[in-house]
């Protein structure tokens, strides 16, 4: 019965605590997002410019749109995530969707990473979704921002709910980027053990820009160390 | 054939702690088995981390979307309660990823309810001869045995 009500305390605990840690994130001032045309080697290019800075080169046509339309068609996607008060350095990601690389704010794609202009630099198309990401970041940030090695790396506590070998709850210590940490709000974790001699765990550091209704895992975050309890 | 010596060392090492951790490690089958065990693991996460990696990033993909460049599977010990060996997965900052060769791990109980599990992401797989944890990175799943 004691055990019961240590069990509700901790719960309601971890309930008041959430909706706190799950606060909405700050919006930015709004970018300068134009999309202008150039020719390159002959042939015209499409460029995102973002506050001023070249963010983007698109040389390849793709799905019936050319290189310049298929820039006016990404400078109109960040300037609608712009408005929606999603486009942050923190939210712009590089990653695969079917195996095609892709540049990502907030989750959502915005570009599919241009093959040729890959071929060109002699790298890998995520390698140039991911220079782009970088380019984007620094834009936002006003382009002046010297980001020699990365952003600068951080530390920060969150809560920790854990379920499969039974309820549990804590603290955790998560480490990444500043930026990705300010929107890390939590970290879920899955645990499944095998006869206690194999187990599996799954630590998904997560955020919120809207409480508990969209919760997202951060990429490029990670888990440093756990102290829970056994509810 | 260094990186192999490299693993044999810390097999052995491990083999031997263990054989004084219990009666049952002291016993000279479980003692064979375990280096096999610790070493065959080593092996299969050195041998199959990119196929591991890429794995759980498709289970772990988001709305279709895989993030790609700041995961790697690098392998796993972790003493305090048992000791365990397998893989780790490990996210951070691309170039700090990179560096990252090991993971090393407590696990302490208090009254078998509290638990606190420090992970320290290391730039080599031999600790012996100098070690270096990589900060900005830690830890996002783990596979792992006890031996």
């Amino acid at each position: 019965m004691t055990r019961s009500y240590r069990s509700i305390a901790a719960l309601a605990g971890v309930a008041l605590l959430l909706p706190v840690a799950l606060g909405r994130a700050g919006q930015e001032a709004r970018a300068r997002i134009v999309a202008r045309s150039r020719v390159i080697a002959g042939e015209p290019a499409g460029i995102v410019i973002v506050n001023g800075e070249e963010v983007i080169v698109l040389r390849s046509a793709l799905g019936g749109s050319s290189p310049v339309e298929r820039a006016q068609i990404v400078a109109r996607r960040l300037q609608e995530l712009d408005r929606q008060g999603r486009l942050t350095p923190a939210a712009v990601d590089s990653g695969t969707i079917d195996g095609t690389a892709v540049l990502l704010v907030d989750g959502v794609p915005v570009v599919t990473a241009d093959s040729r202009v890959a071929r060109d630099l002699g790298i890998t198309p995520l390698q140039l979704a991911a220079r782009w990401e970088n380019n984007l970041r620094i834009a936002l940030r006003g382009g002046d921002v010297p980001e020699p090695n990365g952003s600068p790396i951080a530390t920060k506590i969150v809560p920790i709910l854990s379920v499969g070998t039974g309820l549990r709850v804590g603290v955790a210590q998560v480490t990444g980027e500043r930026e990705r940490l300010d929107n890390t709000r939590a970290v879920a974790q899955v645990e499944l053990t095998f006869r206690r001699v194999v187990r599996a765990r799954v630590l998904v550091p997560i955020s919120t820009t809207s409480g508990l209704r969209d919760l997202d895992r951060v990429p490029g975050v990670a888990v440093t160390g756990i102290g829970d309890i056994r509810l | 054939m260094k990186g192999a010596l490299r693993r044999i060392v810390l097999a052995t090492l491990l083999a031997l702690s263990l054989g004084v951790r219990s009666a049952r490690m002291a016993h000279a089958g479980g003692t064979i088995r375990d280096v096999i065990l610790v070493f065959g693991i080593g092996y299969a996460v050195r041998v199959f981390g990119d196929e591991i990696n890429s794995f759980l990033n498709s289970a772990l993909a988001q709305r279709g979307v895989r993030w790609e460049g700041r995961t790697r599977v690098v392998p796993m010990v972790s003493i305090g309660s048992g000791v365990f060996v397998g893989a780790a997965q490990v996210a951070g900052p691309p170039d700090r990823v990179d560096d990252v060769r090991a993971v090393g791990a407590g696990e302490f109980r208090l009254f078998d309810r509290v638990r606190i599990q420090p992970i320290f992401p290391l730039n080599t797989t031999n600790p012996l001869r100098g070690f270096r944890r990589v900060p900005g990175v830690g830890v996002t799943a783990i596979i792992d045995f006890r031996v």
